[in-house]
């Protein structure tokens, strides 16, 4: 087995509004290896943007983690000082945002802007940054690098500016790389060519990376790994093809049967029924139970505990304990 | 798909965005196609494609730059436009004038064919250099000529085209004075017709009123009775002023008016501009307006179409406060049945925009949309902000109202997964320009375009371990200021060929009802 890179265990993250603590993350555990992707996937609101701010320690002011670790390389990361965590951002931890216009800094050129991280955490100097920076720009596909260089990020399109978020990342050789949503803006021409992109870099750089997406296409393309959140609570967890060809808590499958395919030959349109809660909600039991057309009493009053079905595929559900008994 | 019933049908249609002088984005551009009555029809292709500029087009949120929207939903008896008089009014004109500048363009002939022989007669290799400079001057002469001659040509061409808008190949008959009373008289009986329509729809509403209380008028009944009647007579009368003027000088006694009046293909060409239906550009606004009923818009950000100041059940009543002249009772009572008919609950009647998911707010977009029982609604990626599982309650949603309803849905998206499943028809789009048009199990099966193949072979699949990168397309669209010369797509095709560079290629119908504008299909007919 490859080495852990981010190790979470038991996280819970809470929110203060009004003067009241809603817990966000409630007891979330996974672990990133080497030269592996794993996905994290759930309609908005489920956490899984909070699990990554929290994570890079980027939560809004009105966030904290109330208990859990997690570890980076093996070095727990909740205990350090702002300073210290400071200095491994960038350095051995990178982040890619959805919106690339918004993440890069308008009045600095691109070469600026990529060579910054390189001659803070690496020590470089500016030559060897620019150097690095431009043999960079070619592994990511951009033709022209050195004019490139020179441009600001208004005068390139949304593709491009991506590509460079990554460029700008990678360079610095992080041993983990958490991608928020880093396709969804972007048309699915674009799109492609930027998940090939980082599948390559994956290998060339081995790095871990955790991507955050809600469209199960793009999972089934880029993960190795897969874990599904929802409302705060991790439901199910295991390799992709595990996930896809055997899912098995009913908040999964439902995800699958509403996803239209353009490989399904008939799709009779199946919604999951119901609203997705409010973090200010309250539900007794399992999360999930409102929506779920199977439903028990046990699961309305027991949060059910994580099982192991098969090695690596985990679930939280009391149906598929009792099947399992 | 000939027993369907045409509602809209594109000619054309052109939109550009002024930049600056002479600087333009070609954002929609020569788009013609048909759409159904009861159809959902889907509009695919990437961001800046033009698909939501065409949807506003069509709604004339934006106005066309040129080509026309035709919309059949309504007879021209129930609207009763001003253009129709107003276009009748001009028919001698641009039969005249058309004439005028075909004549100015034999005369340039004569005149550069004159030249042309006065070049011809000088010594077959110019001996010195005066004659060399003549030669020169007087073949710059014949292609001024040449080039405006045809320009004429095209002016007269022009002139005839806009005419049949409105009489088809009768503008080219000897007898057009006889045929634009025929159309005067029958656009007379038209406003008519509609002036005794609104009459008649004052009278149904009285007594929807009065069946709401629970009363009823004998008296009014005949009065709606006589008001159909009368209705009826007008609409007969103008159809039948037409269908006169058609009957009796239809093909007869055609003016050669330009070289190609007589060439019956050509008169063909002209009966084929001829509208029956409703020219959604040449409208008035408050014509428009009335028209908006008919055809609506659900947009992508429920949030931002909502006034957040506004509880749900207000902003669903303003449609009919300004469009219906209801009680405040009967009013309430629709309301509530929208949000039934959307499944929203009753209560969300009195709250604000703020408290509802985003799926919830989506159905209250739906439900201002169908207030006014709409024929043709234009659907601006309105699932594309919703997570799945709720886009897929939407979509289920628009499927169960169209059906209910016989909505005409005009679909636009970048999710070729929800447009498989959702849409009858599709149309796929890049820069501006229709690449293909297909039913949708055709498009899917049969991809011909090779823009839609890569498309379709990109879009991320629910398959563990397929995924090829043999279609992934090479670098980004270009810009529509400046769009490549040929076809559009030539750039970053990779079946390019030599004509594709040089000759936009026309929309061709490969297979029935499957059309694709591509050099590699045209080539085959040929």
């Amino acid at each position: 087995m490859a080495k852990a890179v981010l190790e979470v265990r038991n996280l819970v993250a809470t929110f203060r509004i009004d003067k009241k603590e809603y817990p966000v993350l409630r007891d979330i555990s996974f672990t990133v290896h080497e030269n592996e992707t794993v996905c994290m996937v759930g309609e908005s609101g489920c956490g899984k943007s909070v699990t990554t701010l929290t994570i890079m320690d980027l939560l809004p002011s009105n966030g904290r983690v109330v208990s859990g670790s997690i570890k980076l390389n093996g070095q727990e990361l909740t205990t350090l000082t702002r300073k210290e965590r400071n200095a491994l951002r960038g350095k051995r931890m990178g982040m890619i945002f959805q919106e690339p216009m918004t993440a890069l800094n308008p009045l600095l050129t691109i070469g600026r802007q990529l060579t910054e991280g390189l001659r803070l955490h690496q020590g470089m100097t500016k030559k060897q940054a620019y150097d690095t920076a431009v043999e960079y720009l070619e592994k990511v596909g951009i033709a022209n690098p050195q004019d490139r260089m020179k441009q600001y990020p208004f005068q390139l399109s949304g593709g491009l500016r991506q590509r460079i978020m990554i460029a700008m990342v990678m360079a610095v050789q992080p041993s983990l790389l958490i991608a928020d949503e880093p396709t969804t803006a972007l048309d699915v021409t674009i799109q492609k060519q930027v998940l090939v992109l980082l599948n390559k870099l994956k290998k060339d750089v081995s790095t871990g990376v955790l991507f955050i997406t809600h469209d199960l296409g793009v999972v089934a393309e880029i993960a190795d790994r897969v874990v599904i959140l929802y409302a705060g609570c991790k439901v199910e967890e295991g390799a992709i093809g595990e996930i896809f060809s055997n899912p098995q808590h009913p908040y999964t499958i439902g995800l699958m049967k509403a996803v239209p395919d353009v490989e399904a030959e008939e799709f009779d349109i199946q919604p999951i029924p119901g609203v997705f809660p409010n973090i200010t909600e309250e539900i007794g039991g399992c999360r999930f139970h409102p929506r779920c057309p199977y439903a028990t009493d046990r699961c309305r009053s027991e949060l059910p505990q994580e099982i192991e079905i098969s090695p690596g595929h985990t679930v939280s559900c009391h149906l598929v304990k009792e099947a399992q008994e | 798909m000939s027993g369907k019933q045409p509602l809209l049908e594109l000619k054309k249609l052109k939109k550009y965005f002024p930049v600056r002088r002479g600087v333009s984005i070609k954002a929609v551009e020569d788009v013609t196609f048909t759409i159904y009555e009861g159809e959902k029809f889907g509009v695919v292709g990437e961001s800046g494609c033009g698909k939501s500029t065409l949807g506003r087009v069509i709604l004339q949120l934006y106005q066309q730059t040129s080509g026309a929207a035709i919309y059949y939903g309504r007879t021209l008896e129930e609207i009763g436009p001003q253009y129709l008089s107003h276009e009748i009014s001009k028919l001698m004109e641009y039969q005249t004038k058309a004439n005028e500048f075909y004549q100015k363009s034999l005369k340039l002939d004569a005149k550069a064919e004159a030249i042309r022989k006065e070049k011809d007669a000088l010594s077959p290799l110019g001996t010195t250099n005066r004659e060399v400079l003549k030669e020169i001057r007087l073949s710059k002469k014949i292609s001024d000529l040449e080039f405006q001659s045809l320009e004429l040509r095209k002016d007269a061409s022009r002139h005839l085209r806009e005419g049949s808008r409105t009489v088809g190949s009768l503008i080219l008959c000897k007898d057009l004075p006889k045929v634009k009373e025929l159309f005067e008289q029958s656009a007379r009986e038209t406003a008519m017709a509609t002036v005794a329509n609104r009459a008649l729809k004052t009278l149904e509403h009285q007594s929807e009123q009065l069946a709401v209380e629970g009363k009823q008028d004998a008296s009014l009944e005949k009065k709606i009775e006589a008001a159909r009647a009368r209705v009826q007579k007008h609409v007969d009368a103008a159809r039948q002023y037409r269908q006169k003027a058609w009957d009796d000088y239809h093909g007869k006694d055609i003016l050669p008016l330009t070289e190609r009046t007589l060439d019956p293909e050509y008169q063909k060409k002209l009966d084929g501009n001829y509208e029956t239906g409703i020219n959604l550009g040449k409208l008035t606004r408050s014509e428009m307006r009335g028209l908006r009923r008919d055809m609506q818009m659900i947009f992508q950000d429920p949030a931002a179409s909502l006034d957040p100041r506004q509880t749900v059940g207000k902003s669903i009543e303003e449609i009919l406060v300004i469009n219906e002249d209801l009680s405040a009772e009967v009013r309430k009572e629709r309301v509530m049945n929208l949000l039934d008919e959307v499944g929203l609950k009753r209560e969300h009647y009195y709250v604000y925009p703020h408290t509802l998911s985003g799926g919830q707010k989506q159905r209250v977009g739906i439900a201002r949309a169908i207030a006014l029982n709409p024929k043709f609604v234009v659907l601006d990626e309105c699932v594309s902000a919703l997570d799945v599982s709720v886009q897929a309650q939407i979509l289920q949603l628009l499927n169960e109202l169209s059906k209910e309803k016989d909505l005409t849905y005009f679909f636009i998206t970048h999710d070729l997964g929800v447009v498989k499943h959702f849409c009858d028809r599709i149309v796929v789009m890049y820069l501006g320009n229709v690449c293909e048009i297909a039913e949708s199990k055709d498009l899917f099966h049969n991809p011909m375009h090779p823009y839609t193949q890569s498309l379709l072979a990109v879009v991320p699949r629910m398959r563990v371990g397929e995924h090829s990168t043999e279609f992934v397309l090479e670098g980004d669209v270009p810009s529509a200021i400046h769009p490549p010369k040929g076809c559009p797509f030539h750039t970053r095709c990779s079946r390019c060929m030599e004509i594709c560079s040089q000759e936009k290629p026309k929309p061709i119908e490969n297979e029935p009802g499957h059309f694709v504008a591509c050099h590699l299909y045209s080539k085959q007919e040929s």
